[in-house]
C-alpha cells in the first residue's frame, strides 16, 4: 500500500508544527497532532482500496493546493452570496474561504432557542465524537486543518420556524486553494429545525479543493431536516464526510443534492443508535461534461424498531460518471428494523456511466430490508404517450426527466425550500445538452 | 421416478467398477513444487504442452496473493501441507460395511431416500461385488458416440483429443485468472470433458454419475464443456447426498464455451461435508466457474443448490460476447450451523442485445453467514443490454447473517438494469397459519423455505429438483427451536 501524501499537505503540516502561535497549541493542539498522525499513517487512499475503486483520486493527487487566503467582500462575492442563498430572511452563516464573515452572515434577530456561531480554538466538547478512528484520511485532514467551524445548537423543546442556512464559499479567482469546512450541529431533545448547507464557488478560473466534515447530533424525539446542496463549478474537487447520530424516537432527513463539482465524493454515515429512530437519506445528482459524482452511504442500525429510507437518484449526460455505494448494516440488537434503499439512474448519453452497489449486511433476524437499483434511459413508451397527446419531443423529455428528479425533491418537507431547490435543479437540467438544446433520444 | 433411480443406482456401480481397474497406490510427497507438477503430468501421461501449461500457471500462482475480499473467515491454508497428487482413493481405509458408518449419516441417506447400494458407495464402503450394470452404461456411451458427443474424463480427453483441449483449455478461465484458478491450472487432477458437435442436441442429461471414474476426481477438478454451433447440452454436477471426502480444500475450475446458437445448461447440487455443529472441519469450496457465450444467440444457464461445505466461495459467471446471447443464474445457497457462503455471479455484457437474469435465494440459519456478491457489467459495446437481478435472503434465528453485495457497472445508456433484493425472516403469521392447519413448525418452515426457493428449483432437471427439495428440509433440521 502506498502511504504517500501530497507535498502540499506535508508542507502544511510542517508549517503547523513549527508554528508556536495559537493554531498549533490550545485545546485543539492535541487533537490536531493526532489527526496529522492519522493522515501520515494512512496516506491518501488509492484505487486499490475497495471504497475508492471508482473514484479518480489520481487527478486530485496531481494537484497542488494552498491554504485559502482571506478575501475581501467585493461585488463578485456579494453576487455569489445573493445567488446561492435560498432566502435572505433566514438566519444565515456565511464562511468565505473557510473564514466566518460577520458582514455577510445574518445573525441578528435569532429565534429563541437557536444558537448559530463560529468556533476555532475552542470547539464544542463533543466535536469529533462521531468521527471514528477508522474514518478516511480526508476526515482526519479536515480535523487537522480546518480554520473555523460553524456550531448550530437548537435547545430542548424548541421548534425553529425558519430554516437555518450555512453557506460555504470558496474563491476560485486567485489560485488553487483548499478549504476544510467544519460543521457541528446539536439538536437537543424534542427540538425541531431545518438546516440547509450550501457549498459553492465564487466564479474564477482555478480548480479548488473543498474537504468538509459535518457532525449531526439528534437527541431523542428531535425532528431534523438537513439538506446539503453542492453548487461548485466543474473544476472543483469536493470530498466530504457526514456523520449523524440519532437517539430514541428521533427523526432525521438528510438530502444530498449535487448540482456541481468536477470530482465529488460524499460519504454519509448515519448511526441509528437507539430505539424507534427514523432516518431518511436521500440524494439527487445531476451531472454532465466529465463530472464524476460518488456517494457512499452507510446506514447503521443499532437500535430496535428503527426505520430507514434511502432514495438516491441520478441523471447523467455527456461523459458524466456516477457511483453509488450504499450499505444497510443491521446489528444484532436492531430487531424489527425496517430499511429500504433505492438507487435509480437515468443515462441520457452513451458516454455516461454508472457504478451502483446497493448492499445489505444483516445480523438480526426479525427485520425487513429491501434494496433496489436500476439503470436505464428514458422510457420511450412514456415519451410516445406524451407526444401522442400533442406535446413536443423536447417538452416531453423535459417533463419526464423533471419528474424523475421530482421523486426526490417531493420528499423535502418544506414547500419554500422545495421550490428553491427545484428552481436550481431545473437550471442544471437546462444546462445539459441532451435536454437544453434538444439533443436526440 | 423409479426408473431413473434405477439408472442412477446402476450407473454408480459402474463407476465403482471402473474405479478398481486403474487403482494405484502411490502418491506425491506433500507440498507444491515444479517437480510435483512434473510428476503429476508424467503420471497422467500428458503431452508436453500440458506440462508447460501447468508450469506456467504454477509460476504465475507464485506471484499471486490469496484473496481476502470475500466475506468469509477461516484459518489460513498451508499450501505446502497438501498432497497434490494421490492415485484414486483406495477403499482400504473406508468402512467395511454400513454398520461401521456414522448412524447420523445413514439417517440422512434414508431421509433423502437413497437406495442401499448407493448409500454404500457414497459412504465409501468397500464393496467389490459388481452387478451386471456395465451394459447400461455402455449403452449410453454408445449412443453418445453415435451422435458424435465426446464425454469422458479430462485425462482421457488430454490423451485422445489434445487438439480440442489445447484450443479451448484456459480460453474462458485463463490460468492466471485468480489465485485459486492458477493453483487449479497447475495441479488439477481430473474432471470432465464434454464436446457436442455442430447441430447436435445431446439426447440425455450428462452427469458424472454416467461416467466411469468420475465421481472421485479429487480436490482440483477441471471441467470443460464445448457446445459447437447449434448444439445443446445439459450437464449435472454433484449429488444430493453427502459424500465421504477427506479433502479439505477444493479448488475447481469449470469452463463452458457456447458457439453460435448453442445452449449449455449447467446444474450443480453441492452437499459436501459442512463441518460439525460447532463449525469444526468441513470442506473449503473455492470454485471458479465461467461460461463464454461466444457466438450469436448462445445461451448459458447456471443453476446451483449449495447446501454443503464449511465455506463456499464461488461465482459462476457468464461472459456474453455474442450478440443476442443470454446468461442465466439461478441459485439457492443455504448456510446452517457455522457454514459460510459467499456466492453469486458475474454477468459481463459485451455483445448487442445481450440479456441476463439472476435469481438468488439465500437462507441463513444457526450461525450461518450467507453473502450474495454479484456483478453486472455492461460494456460500451453492449447496445440494448438487459439485466434483471433478484436476490432474496431469509434469516432463521438471530445468530445468522445475510449480506448482499451487488455491483452494477454500466457504460451504455441503452442498457436496462434492475436489481431487487429483500431480506426478511419467515413470517410468524405464515407459520401460525400452517400450524393451525395441523402442520408442525418444522414442516411449516420446510414448506415455506421450499416455496421461497421454488423459482430456482424449477430450473433444475426434474429428478434433481425433487431431491433438492428434500435436501433443503434435511439441511434445515435442528435450526428451529
Amino acid at each position: 500500500m502506498n502511504h504517500m501524501i501530497p507535498n502540499w499537505v506535508e508542507e502544511r503540516f510542517l508549517a503547523l508544527q513549527n508554528d508556536s502561535s495559537s493554531l498549533a497549541s490550545g485545546p485543539r493542539g492535541a487533537e490536531r497532532k493526532q489527526a496529522i498522525e492519522t493522515v501520515r499513517r494512512q496516506g491518501f487512499p488509492d484505487r486499490r482500496q475497495e471504497a475508492w475503486r471508482f473514484f479518480d483520486l489520481q487527478e486530485l493527487q496531481r494537484q497542488t493546493f494552498t491554504a485559502a487566503p482571506a478575501v475581501t467582500v467585493d461585488d463578485a462575492v456579494r453576487r455569489t452570496v445573493q445567488r446561492e442563498t435560498l432566502d435572505d430572511r433566514w438566519p444565515t452563516a456565511v464562511l468565505l474561504n473557510g473564514r466566518f464573515s460577520p458582514e455577510l452572515s445574518r445573525l441578528q434577530h435569532m429565534p429563541a432557542g437557536l444558537m448559530l456561531d463560529r468556533f476555532s480554538e475552542n470547539p464544542p466538547a463533543t466535536l469529533g465524537k462521531l468521527v471514528p478512528h477508522s474514518a478516511s484520511t480526508f476526515a482526519a485532514l479536515n480535523s487537522a486543518l480546518y480554520r473555523e467551524g460553524v456550531a448550530v445548537t437548537v435547545k430542548a423543546g424548541e421548534a425553529i420556524e425558519e430554516p437555518i442556512q450555512i453557506l460555504h464559499l470558496i474563491d476560485t479567482r486567485f489560485g488553487q486553494v483548499v478549504i476544510h469546512p467544519r460543521v457541528w450541529m446539536n439538536f437537543e431533545h424534542h427540538s425541531q429545525a431545518s438546516v440547509v448547507e450550501i457549498v459553492a464557488s465564487i466564479e474564477g478560473e482555478y480548480s479548488t479543493f473543498t474537504n468538509p466534515l459535518s457532525e449531526i447530533f439528534v437527541d431523542r424525539e428531535a425532528v431534523v431536516d438537513h439538506i446539503r446542496l453542492l453548487r461548485h463549478d466543474d473544476r472543483a474537487f469536493h470530498v466530504s464526510a457526514q456523520y449523524s447520530h440519532q437517539a430514541a424516537n428521533s427523526h432525521l432527513t438528510s438530502l444530498s443534492l449535487v448540482l456541481g463539482g468536477g470530482w465529488v465524493r460524499n460519504d454519509v454515515h448515519a448511526l441509528s443508535e437507539q430505539e424507534g429512530a427514523t432516518t431518511v437519506l436521500d440524494g439527487l445528482y445531476i451531472a454532465g461534461g466529465r463530472q464524476s459524482i460518488d456517494h457512499h452511504t452507510f446506514m447503521d442500525h443499532a437500535g430496535a424498531n428503527s426505520n430507514s429510507r434511502q432514495l438516491y437518484k441520478g441523471i447523467l449526460d455527456e461523459r458524466a460518471h456516477a457511483v453509488f455505494n450504499g450499505k444497510i448494516f443491521v446489528r444484532r440488537p436492531a430487531q424489527k428494523t425496517d430499511a429500504v434503499q433505492n438507487n435509480k439512474n437515468l443515462l441520457l448519453s452513451d458516454d455516461a456511466s454508472v457504478d451502483s452497489q446497493p448492499m445489505l449486511e444483516i445480523f438480526a433476524d426479525d427485520v425487513r430490508c429491501t434494496h433496489g437499483g436500476t439503470v436505464g434511459r428514458l422510457d420511450l413508451a412514456g415519451i410516445h404517450y406524451l407526444r401522442s397527446r400533442g406535446i413536443g419531443l423536447e417538452t416531453a423529455k423535459k417533463l419526464m426527466i423533471h419528474s424523475f428528479a421530482g421523486d426526490v425533491l417531493r420528499r423535502v418537507r418544506r414547500q419554500d425550500i422545495r421550490d428553491s431547490l427545484d428552481e436550481r435543479v431545473m437550471q442544471k437540467l437546462e444546462s445539459l445538452p441532451s435536454i437544453g438544446r434538444g439533443g436526440s433520444l | 421416478m423409479p426408473d431413473n433411480d434405477l439408472i442412477v443406482q446402476e450407473m454408480s456401480k459402474e463407476y465403482k467398477y471402473g474405479f478398481h481397474v486403474d487403482l494405484e497406490t502411490d502418491a506425491a510427497p506433500k507440498g507444491l513444487s515444479e517437480e510435483v507438477i512434473c510428476l503429476i503430468s508424467a503420471k497422467k501421461q500428458e503431452p508436453e504442452f500440458m506440462l508447460q501449461w501447468r508450469l506456467e500457471a504454477y509460476r504465475h500462482w507464485l506471484t499471486l496473493k490469496e484473496p481476502s475480499w470475500a466475506n468469509v473467515r477461516f484459518e489460513p491454508i498451508d499450501y505446502q501441507d497438501i498432497v497434490y497428487y494421490s492415485a484414486p482413493k483406495s477403499h482400504a481405509g473406508g468402512p467395511k460395511d454400513l454398520n461401521e458408518v456414522d448412524p447420523a449419516i445413514l439417517e440422512m441417506y434414508n431421509k433423502l431416500g437413497i437406495p442401499l447400494e448407493e448409500q454404500e458407495i457414497l459412504a465409501g464402503v468397500a464393496v467389490d461385488a459388481v452387478l451386471d450394470s456395465v451394459s447400461v452404461a455402455t449403452t449410453f456411451r454408445k449412443k453418445l458416440e453415435e451422435m458424435g458427443v465426446i464425454f469422458c474424463s479430462f485425462s482421457e480427453a488430454v490423451r485422445n483429443h489434445p487438439d480440442l483441449v489445447k484450443h479451448y483449455l484456459g480460453s474462458v478461465v485463463p490460468p492466471g485468472d485468480n489465485f485459486f484458478a492458477a493453483l487449479n491450472s497447475a495441479v488439477f487432477s481430473d474432471g470432465s470433458f464434454v464436446y457436442v458437435p455442430k447441430g447436435v442436441q445431446c439426447p440425455m442429461e450428462l452427469s458424472t454419475y454416467f461416467r466411469i471414474n468420475a465421481a472421485n476426481t479429487g480436490q482440483f477438478e477441471r471441467t470443460l464443456i464445448i457446445a459447437e454451433e447449434g448444439a445443446s447440452v445439459s450437464y449435472l454436477e454433484g449429488c444430493t447426498a453427502p459424500m465421504r471426502d477427506e479433502n479439505q480444500l477444493h479448488a475447481a475450475v469449470v469452463e463452458l464455451v457456447a458457439l453460435d446458437d448453442a445452449k449449455i445448461k449447467y446444474s450443480t447440487v453441492q452437499n459436501w461435508y459442512p463441518g460439525d455443529k460447532d463449525g469444526k472441519g468441513g470442506i473449503y469450496n473455492f470454485v471458479t466457474k465461467r461460461g463464454l457465450a461466444k457466438g450469436r444467440n448462445a445461451k448459458i444457464s447456471w443453476t446451483q443448490v449449495e447446501t454443503g461445505s464449511a465455506i463456499t466461495w464461488k461465482y459462476p459467471s457468464c461472459v456474453l460476447m455474442g450478440d443476442n446471447s443470454v446468461g442465466e443464474f439461478y441459485s439457492v445457497a443455504l448456510t446452517n450451523n457455522h457454514q459460510q457462503a459467499d456466492t453469486g455471479t458475474k454477468m459481463i455484457h459485451i455483445g448487442k442485445n445481450t440479456r441476463s437474469t439472476i435469481v438468488s435465494k439465500g437462507i441463513s440459519a444457526g450461525h450461518g453467514q450467507n453473502s450474495y456478491r454479484g456483478q453486472v457489467k455492461v460494456l460500451k459495446s453492449a447496445q440494448g443490454a438487459r439485466n434483471f437481478s433478484q436476490c432474496d435472503s431469509m434469516l432463521i434465528g438471530d445468530l445468522c447473517g445475510a449480506h448482499t453485495f451487488p455491483y452494477i457497472d454500466v457504460k451504455n445508456s441503452s442498457a436496462q438494469l434492475e436489481h431487487e433484493a429483500t431480506t426478511s425472516k419467515i413470517g410468524e403469521d405464515q407459520i401460525f397459519y400452517l400450524n393451525q392447519r395441523g402442520l408442525s413448525t418444522e414442516d411449516a418452515i420446510s414448506m415455506i423455505v421450499n416455496g421461497f426457493c421454488k423459482q430456482v428449483l424449477a430450473e433444475l432437471p426434474m429428478e434433481f429438483a425433487v431431491e433438492a427439495q428434500k435436501l433443503l428440509s434435511v439441511s434445515l433440521e435442528g435450526s428451529v427451536g
